[in-house]
């Protein structure tokens, strides 16, 4: 059985103040020489793979298996409890205070106690975390029983809190149901005729008191904001956006909160922008989050990475492939950076979609091609359309390298696998025709111009009949392929000059 | 009350092993001023609050110190005892921090032990705590109809659980 490398994962995830916290904390228990689980520390810090071996022959423990699995539970456990101890945020401050009220009851210091549960009573409600705002109420009860006070309005409040999150979890089940449908597939045709995609769009705001509804309006607007993405409504979807950053301008002790979100508005906002053809805005709008993760610390690699994988999107969407390949090192080296649990297979799909890309943009396609069989030979799946398209940028591949042989032989299973994940939209269908047609002939490389331009005209029809392709043509501009074709221009100027070099100096 | 008086009578209802426990982590704290120990050293004798005689060791730092002294001793009382609740609450405190850092895999490992804890005990602020984080997680997982039915079952249980808290205030 391979060894969990769970610890491994963990000390380098440490970043150098947790690492040297640690180092510090490791002297408590120090008895002469230095521990067995610092050493231990020590070595997994200097190795780039994780190798178990190495460590057991390092530590003398190579009679003794049980004993170097049980130090590397100990150390694990020991690193876990340091991060606890260190961590200075909200929640893990207000359960403290919780845990030290309860035991402050049982020595019978009740007046302490008190103290203590009215501030994390004050914590819970400022963040509105309902949880752990009932768990202070709770103690709160036992303190004001032991006194003999009335508990009524303690009870009442209880009650309030609880009504509270009933409606903050409709909402969050809305969001995370809708999130779920969005992610699967933009291929919905009458979107709001669907059930998850309806009854949002038809909601309205249940709670209204601003002392209980933060969260609830958080996921309120996050959920709306996926139905008007969806639909393409993009002003409302901006509107939502904008919503958002007034509530966190309102309500800034709610970042460390809802960190996520707040990473996800900002996001959004670029998203959206790009999706509105304001390219430039979006290009600053990814900047000002990267400075909002400079300004807060963060230092989780994964949330750079997902900043990378936005610009790279944006510089593809609007033809400057060019300026993508300038950050392509960057883009590479932060992922390199991710621990192996911080790659998913969401991230790892947007990843090789994305440069292959920005490689097919600056017709470098044996790059393109590399990127686009990481995706379908490793089956890296998450999102349907993604999975999709990468078969088809294949074949384009396949055809622009002049691989005449392997593309007939290959567009019968992208036929068949496409058909399988009901993928077969007209555009693709198109597509696949004239490969087909392209591949009989020997030298695929010299077809001529007006088969290109009958299947140009083709897709446009298309477009007319259906706006669904749209959303094929948003994955891989087919269009401007086939206009670089047609016109004997590169890829990029005719993807420049269809964004009106929006990024023109 | 005065945070001395506060400390002085919370230190005499520790007992010789957690006062035990306060003086070594005083004594390995890095960065920790020596006169913390002195001065934690004459409160510990102390029968009656005699604060110039802790003032003298303490020097102008007395207010700092005091104040330090009676957080560190509630965080060492609460490091030094964990009930179950209390056992819970820090492997919340775990989870968060492993998510952090991406350790998807091993946050939800102590999700799933935490979770049934949680259940088996009707700890229902608590289970909602870790439910949270669990739902957090199921969002990276790929986007499928079974993992629309996982959220559907979590949302209901938590939707029964306050049925049943607002049952129990009503009784």
């Amino acid at each position: 059985m391979k060894p969990s490398e769970n610890l491994y994962d963990l000390i380098k995830s440490l970043t150098t103040d947790d690492t040297n916290f640690i180092k510090s904390s490791s002297q408590f228990h120090i008895k002469g020489k230095e521990n067995k689980y610092a050493i231990l520390f020590g070595e997994i810090e200097k190795q780039d793979v994780y190798d178990e071996t190495d460590l057991i022959a390092k530590l003398n423990y190579t009679e003794d298996l049980n004993k170097f699995a049980f130090l590397k539970n100990y150390l694990y456990n020991f690193i876990l409890d340091n991060l606890e101890g260190k961590n200075t945020f909200v929640r893990k401050k207000i359960r403290s205070k919780i845990n030290q009220a309860e035991l402050l009851i049982q020595k019978g210091l009740f007046d302490m106690a008190a103290e203590l549960i009215d501030s994390a009573e004050e914590d819970s409600s400022k963040t509105q975390l309902f949880d752990l705002w009932i768990a202070s109420l709770s103690i709160k009860k036992i303190i004001a029983l032991h006194y003999r006070k009335p508990v009524a309005a303690i009870d009442k409040e209880v009650q309030k809190i609880l009504k509270a999150k009933k409606s903050f979890l409709h909402y969050r089940r809305l969001f995370c149901l809708v999130r779920v449908k969005h992610h699967q597939s933009a291929f919905i045709r009458d979107i709001e005729q669907m059930k998850e995609f309806k009854e949002v769009h038809e909601e309205e705001l249940l709670e209204s008191d601003p002392a209980y509804n933060f969260h609830h309006k958080l996921f309120f607007y996050l959920s709306k904001g996926i139905v008007y993405y969806a639909k393409k409504d993009f002003a409302k979807s901006l509107i939502l956006v904008n919503e958002l950053l007034k509530m966190w301008d309102k309500y800034p002790w709610m970042i460390e909160v809802r960190f996520s979100a707040y990473f996800n508005t900002f996001f959004n906002k670029a998203q959206i922008e790009s999706n509105f053809k304001q390219f430039s805005k979006a290009i600053n709008s990814i900047r000002e989050l990267n400075n909002k993760l400079n300004e807060l610390n963060k230092e989780n690699p994964f949330e750079r990475y997902m900043v990378y994988n936005l610009w790279i999107r944006v510089y593809n969407m609007c033809g400057y492939f060019d300026e993508a390949l300038k950050i392509i090192d960057e883009y590479k080296s932060t992922r390199d950076s991710l621990q192996r649990g911080n790659i998913n297979p969401y991230s790892e799909q947007l990843y090789h979609f994305y440069v292959a890309n920005v490689y097919f943009g600056v017709s470098d396609f044996k790059s393109a091609n590399k990127h686009i069989n990481e995706i379908i030979n490793n089956s890296i799946e998450y999102n349907n359309d993604v999975t999709c398209i990468a078969q088809l940028m294949s074949l384009v591949i396949h055809y622009e390298l002049g691989n005449s042989d392997l593309l007939a032989y290959r567009i019968k299973s992208v036929f068949r696998f496409l058909n399988k994940r009901d993928c077969l939209e007209l555009t693709i269908n198109h597509v696949l025709d004239f490969l087909r047609r392209s591949a009989k002939v020997k030298n695929s490389t010299k077809t001529d111009k007006d088969r290109f331009i009958e299947l140009r005209a083709q897709i446009e029809q298309d477009l007319k009949i259906d706006p669904i392709q749209k959303d094929v043509i948003e994955y891989f501009d087919i269009l401007s392929w086939l206009d670089s074709r047609i016109e004997n221009i590169p890829f990029i100027e005719i993807a420049k000059a269809k964004s009106g070099h929006a990024l023109k100096a | 009350m005065a945070t001395s008086e506060q400390l002085h009578r919370l230190i005499s209802h520790f007992t010789s092993s957690e006062k035990g426990y306060i003086k070594k982590y005083l004594n390995i704290d890095p960065v920790g001023n020596k006169k913390n120990i002195l001065v934690f050293d004459v409160l510990e004798k102390q029968k009656v609050l005699n604060e110039p005689a802790l003032k003298q060791k303490a020097g102008k730092e007395y207010a700092a110190i005091i104040d330090f002294l009676f957080s560190t001793a509630l965080n060492c009382l609460e490091n030094y005892h964990k009930n179950e609740k209390m056992g819970i609450r820090s492997s919340l405190n775990q989870i968060e921090i492993l998510i952090e850092k991406n350790l998807y895999l091993q946050a939800e490992k102590i999700i799933s032990k935490v979770k049934t804890l949680t259940e088996k005990n009707n700890y229902y602020d608590l289970y909602s705590e870790v439910a949270e984080w669990e739902i957090t997680l199921l969002g990276s997982k790929p986007p499928s109809d079974e993992l629309m039915k996982v959220f559907d079952r979590i949302f209901d249980k938590l939707e029964k659980d306050i049925s049943k808290q607002e049952k129990a205030i009503d009784s």
